[in-house]
């Protein structure tokens, strides 16, 4: 075999390979210049739009900084990022939960005294269905008004109806809101 | 005789080879999106965009790709795509990429798109491709939207419920039986997909008069089994 034939047969599937491939990487970073900022800027618009949703009375959301953020006892759950109303109606914060299909973002809405305003799943990546479920706006309105819970898992929550079969998103859920709940009385109310 | 067959591989794509239906590749995204019209709808445009743009570029460098490795450099070039539809739908309509959600990187293995790369993309030219991308798109899209039309249907008792790309939010869909009866919500689930799938493919083959490509090729020499065949039966049966 003479030294062009050997470059033919093991050289040039790696040269083609790998210049596709790097085509392909130049592409993807043109396009990913154009769209993330726009992608950044529609999810801003999304959380401030979700936010409004849950909190009515609010007239516009100032991020709390400097505080240290809450995480249920197994560190499933944690709160991501708290806002305050500007007019001192009360906080929406967001958290980060870990759900069946793996991360699952939420809002949860709280009122200057403490008492949830609502519930509201963002993003998820559990199987549609069953495991949506405990996404439902009829579910999550059953925190709706509550000050405290009594139980991190769902199933030891009394009078509460949870939904068989799809108790890990639902105590996924349970955590979240468990922490924000815990978020809300260390930062000390809407003072 | 050369616009005949162009129109030809145009149309192949619709009925007569149509991907779902008749050459049965891309079954996970068939049964998977076509719950509802909208999402079939969805699926069957992000498909074809990718499965146009991938012929072209397969079909333009085939001749340089060497044989070994022709496989990883389509679905590099399936992957680059997939994941640039996936970012404009994300930054421009991201009402169909929540829609869409998983199924939407699931493209990249989409039989129809690597098998046509491997068919038709890598043996013709780019012109050729191109319409063979356009007709197995359209052929996927509309059977995507029947399917969708029937589960819908059956299922929701609506017609076209959806967000729509954002130009219709909170559209409730056009109550069809939703009036009457409530849905059977197992239409909209797997097993109403497979029932669905049956119905829709059986009447294409009975509309069509079985003259469907495929199964005309398909005889004993097309069976894998055709040489384990005990005592020359199939043979026999072929007769």
């Amino acid at each position: 075999m003479t030294k062009n034939d050997n470059f033919k047969e093991y050289g040039m599937p790696v040269v083609v390979l790998v210049a596709i491939c790097f085509v392909t990487t130049l592409l993807l970073a043109l396009t990913n210049s154009v769209s993330y900022p726009i992608i950044v800027r529609n999810a801003e618009i999304t959380a401030t739009e979700n936010r409004k949703e849950l909190l009515p009375e609010a007239d516009g959301f100032t991020k709390v900084e400097g505080i240290e953020y809450c995480t249920s006892s197994d560190a499933k759950a944690s709160v991501t990022d708290v806002y305050k109303a500007d007019n001192d109606t009360g906080y929406v914060m967001t958290c980060v939960t870990k759900s069946f299909g793996g991360d699952l973002t939420m809002m949860v809405g709280l009122d200057a005294n403490g008492a949830i305003t609502g519930v509201k799943v963002t993003d998820h990546s559990d199987t549609p269905g069953v495991g949506t479920k405990d996404q439902d706006p009829e579910y999550l309105a059953q925190y709706i008004e509550k000050t405290s819970l009594g139980a991190e898992d769902v199933k030891k929550e009394s009078g509460f109806n949870f939904i068989t079969g799809a108790s890990v998103s639902g105590t996924a859920i349970h955590k979240g809101v468990y922490a924000a709940l815990a978020q809300y009385a260390q930062i000390g109310g809407a003072n | 005789m050369e616009e005949k067959k162009r129109l030809s591989i145009l149309t192949n794509g619709i009925i007569k080879e149509n991907p779902v239906l008749v050459l049965v590749i891309g079954t996970c995204p068939t049964l998977a999106t076509s719950g509802s019209v909208e999402t079939g709808f969805g699926m069957g445009l992000a498909a074809t965009a990718v499965l146009i743009c991938s012929n072209i570029v397969i079909s333009a460098l085939h001749n340089i790709i060497p044989d070994k490795v022709r496989i990883p450099c389509f679905i590099t070039v399936i992957a680059g795509f997939v994941t640039i539809v996936q970012m404009v739908l994300q930054a421009f309509v991201p009402s169909l990429y929540s829609a869409l959600g998983l199924y939407l990187p699931l493209i990249v293995v989409n039989c129809i798109i690597l098998g046509r790369a491997e068919m038709f993309a890598s043996k013709n030219g780019v012109l050729d491709s191109a319409l063979d991308g356009i007709g197995m798109g359209i052929g996927f899209t509309l059977t995507l939207v029947i399917m969708g039309t029937l589960r819908e249907v059956f299922g929701n008792g609506t017609w076209l419920a959806g967000d729509w790309f954002g130009l219709a939010k909170g559209f409730k869909g056009i109550p069809i039986f939703s009036n009457f009866i409530p849905g059977m919500s197992i239409m909209t689930m797997v097993p109403g997909g497979f029932f669905v799938y049956a119905i829709v493919m059986a009447s294409v083959h009975y509309l069509t008069k079985d003259k469907s490509k495929i199964r005309n090729d398909f005889g004993c020499d097309g069976c894998a089994n055709a040489g384990a065949c005990a005592d020359g039966d199939c043979a026999a049966q072929k007769q």
